[in-house]
């Protein structure tokens, strides 16, 4: 689905549920990616030109938001 | 026997064969020669009770046995009977040499008739402070059966007789070696040291034993029994066979007797009358032997005599990257650390329980456990850290094979004060060897993970080669965790992209990562796999090595143990060489490392590639992420291949031959122990 996203957008988000939301962003991260509890949020960035350059433990966490206790 | 697949419990007796040729060898120190014995005699014993009990249930299947094991256990069975009686027999001629060579360093084995007055005395006082208490001797009467026999021990079978008339009654008397040290270390006499067997000192005291009949004339002949130990089945044959076939094989009840060692000297009345009350019929092995058995009890041998008859103490070294005196968590948290046992020290694990123990930030800590050491510091560690509020979770294994008492103990002890433990996974064993400590600072939480390819056993880390790596990387961590969520939830399967969970993934992913050696090495590109693991059984991972080999990948295998691959035969598996190890350190670390065209792959794993492993228990294989611990493992392999001096080559013949020593010995487990002793920073 990321490959296929249009050129034009340099950013997208993403809703959905666990278990996939913590182990795509694990698996699209080089360093992996801590469990997303309820309403966390995970920012990744990718060294590449174009959508479809995508590729596994090639992403760059840029943050990791969850809500305060 | 089919002549690419050699049965497991044949290549496993060969095995025992290179342990019973560092008995024999004249460079290993002499006391540890004898200890040697004593593990050949354990390991023995273990085979008994396990593989041969297991090879007996499928012979009551007739002709069907062959299609659920692959080859026929009735011939089998009559191979092992003659390669045991052979080694046996060479076992006996070691004994005996070494007997000998211990007492031209005055170190003598006395019996109960060669006491000099001095020993006389010492003898009968140690007889009745120490001995006669623990003994409860039985009178066979010719009617009635036999008291139920205590598996693995040894039994006097006595003849009490009244010189000059017929008279005679027979008895049985346990040895109590549970309770008592089996060699007793007399006063010395002069320069002179000496040692006797406890059966000879009971022998000495039989007559004080028996003084309520009338009998003046005893003799006493030792027997031992190894039953059915009735675990192993499920584990090595498929399961729908079980279900099929499951009356059959449960009408021949657990304690089946699977072996009978007696005394080659004991008369053939007693003899008879004791086959006979045991149900021993002509497809049982029964083993005539010398007067001493239950030799295992080598492997404790007083300590006397000079220092060169034992190994040279190894002081552990510790792991470059951890600090005396500073936290290991940080050391953890900074990069990744790989620690090889015995020559890394245990206590690194140790220190990191303790830590996580007192920790205020650390939550939680998860672990399995399958053999402890006797006086566990990783359950004192548990105990600890649940004192001090810790959430700590233990998964134990209760099936563990001869260790379910103890563990049921352990268990007992944890739930106590207040520890979870979860008993394994019905159906499964679970031999994975698993830590996850959950630290959570300023809503951060941070997981650290130990994974292991052996027990969290300070006692076997001392003599077991083993890898541990702690880790702090999400993708292994996060898939800790699922681990422990399937062992609290049974139901709960995550998905899994890193870790390799054995009984859901394992055999998929060798033979992907085979596969994936044999395309590179159709197109032409560099194709290699190189194992290090304790037994390759498997046959459908047996056949897909066969496969890349005849299509051109390189294949190097490392097998301590069993090992039902042949290598070297022509157009099937000319490129497979094969080497196994036995040093004075058991190699018990798997280790798997994959060409991948280039790009390395490098797996540690608790699992070995035998269909128990792959399909009944939970095993993890851990692939190696940090490029510095990979080239290490890389190393380390190498290191073991290389060995001239403790290495012998694995054949189709299963001769056992040494490889051939080079012009500078190397022998890979001193020199593992010289390429972690460098000094810090040379070692990756």
């Amino acid at each position: 689905m990321l490959k296929k996203i249009d050129e034009d957008t340099n950013t997208i988000t993403l809703f959905g549920h666990n278990p996939a939301f913590t182990e795509m962003p694990d698996r699209l991260c080089k360093s992996g990616c801590e469990f997303l509890t309820k309403t966390s949020i995970v920012c990744i960035s990718f060294p590449v030109n174009s959508w479809s350059e995508i590729k596994l433990d090639t992403g760059k966490q840029e943050y990791f938001l969850k809500p305060e206790k | 026997m089919s002549k690419t697949y050699t049965p497991k419990e044949i290549s496993w007796l060969s095995f025992n064969e290179r342990v019973l040729q560092e008995a024999e060898n004249k460079e290993v120190p002499l006391i540890e020669r004898f200890k040697f014995l004593g593990i050949y005699s354990n390991n023995l014993d273990e085979y008994f009770r396990v593989r041969v009990a297991t090879l007996k249930r499928l012979l009551e299947l007739g002709s069907k046995a062959k299609n659920v094991l692959g080859y026929n256990p009735k011939s089998t069975l009559k191979d092992v009977q003659e390669i045991v009686l052979s080694q046996n027999a060479r076992f006996e001629k070691i004994y005996t040499s070494l007997i000998r060579e211990l007492d031209s360093h005055n170190i003598h084995f006395v019996n109960e008739k060669q006491l000099s007055p001095e020993h006389t005395e010492f003898i009968r006082n140690y007889f009745i402070t120490e001995v006669r208490a623990r003994l409860m001797p039985y009178i066979i009467e010719s009617d009635a059966e036999l008291p139920n026999l205590t598996e693995d021990a040894i039994y006097l079978a006595i003849i009490l007789h009244k010189k000059g008339t017929d008279k005679k009654r027979y008895a049985l008397l346990e040895v109590p070696t549970d309770v008592l040290p089996r060699f007793i270390v007399l006063p010395e006499i002069g320069d002179d040291k000496y040692i006797i067997y406890l059966d000879d000192v009971i022998r000495f005291g039989l007559r004080d034993i028996f003084f309520i009949f009338d009998f003046d004339d005893f003799s006493a002949y030792t027997i031992k029994l190894t039953k059915d130990a009735e675990l192993e089945i499920a584990d090595d044959i498929l399961e729908s066979y079980i279900e099929k076939l499951s009356r059959s094989l449960h009408q021949r009840k657990w304690g089946n007797p699977v072996r009978f060692i007696y005394d080659r000297k004991m008369p053939d009345e007693l003899l008879k009358m004791l086959t006979k009350k045991l149900n021993f019929g002509p497809d049982d092995v029964v083993i005539p032997a010398e007067r001493y058995h239950n030799l295992k009890d080598f492997m404790r041998f007083p300590r006397l005599g000079k220092k060169k008859f034992y190994y040279d103490p190894v002081v552990a070294v510790p792991h470059k990257d951890i600090q005396q005196g500073k936290s290991i968590l940080s050391a953890v948290k900074r990069k990744d650390i790989m620690l090889h046992f015995p020559y890394h020290s245990f206590d690194h694990f140790i220190d990191l329980l303790r830590e996580a123990s007192i920790d205020p930030y650390v939550t939680s800590i998860q672990i399995t456990l399958y053999r402890l050491a006797r006086n566990s510091s990783v359950i004192n560690a548990l105990l600890n850290a649940a004192r001090n509020g810790k959430h700590v979770t233990t998964v134990v294994e209760l099936q563990a094979r001869f260790d379910e008492e103890a563990n049921i103990l352990w268990g007992n002890r944890l739930q106590e004060e207040g520890v979870k433990v979860i008993y394994g996974v019905p159906g499964l064993k679970v031999h994975a060897k698993l830590l996850l400590i959950t630290r959570v600072k300023n809503d951060i939480t941070q997981r650290y993970s130990a994974i292991g390819t052996g027990n969290f056993n300070e006692d076997t880390a001392r003599i077991y080669t083993d890898h541990l790596l702690f880790t702090t990387n999400l993708k292994i961590t996060n898939e800790v965790q699922k681990a422990f969520n399937f062992f609290n939830v049974n139901y709960k399967k995550d998905n899994y992209y890193h870790l390799v969970l054995s009984p859901f993934a394992l055999r998929n992913k060798i033979n992907l990562l085979i596969e994936n050696e044999i395309r590179n090495a159709r197109e032409g590109k560099d194709a290699y796999i190189y194992l290090k693991i304790n037994n390759l059984t498997d046959s459908e991972i047996v056949n897909n090595l066969y496969e890349a080999s005849a299509a051109g990948v390189n294949i190097k295998l490392i097998i301590r143990g069993m090992f039902s691959l042949v290598p070297g035969m022509k157009d099937i598996s000319e490129n497979i060489k094969a080497i196994g190890i036995v040093d004075r350190f058991l190699e018990h670390s798997r280790l798997m490392i994959f060409c991948n065209g280039g790009n390395e792959e490098c797996y540690i794993s608790s699992a070995d590639l035998m269909t128990r492993n792959i399909e009944h228990r939970i095993e993890v294989t851990c692939p190696v992420f940090d490029k510095n611990i990979r080239s290490e493992l890389k190393k380390i392999f190498n290191i073991l291949w290389h060995d001239n001096v403790k290495a012998r080559k694995l054949d189709p013949g299963l001769s056992n031959k040494f490889v051939k020593p080079g012009k500078i010995p190397f022998q890979a487990q001193v020199e593992m122990y010289n390429f972690l002793n460098k000094p810090k920073g040379k070692v990756s």
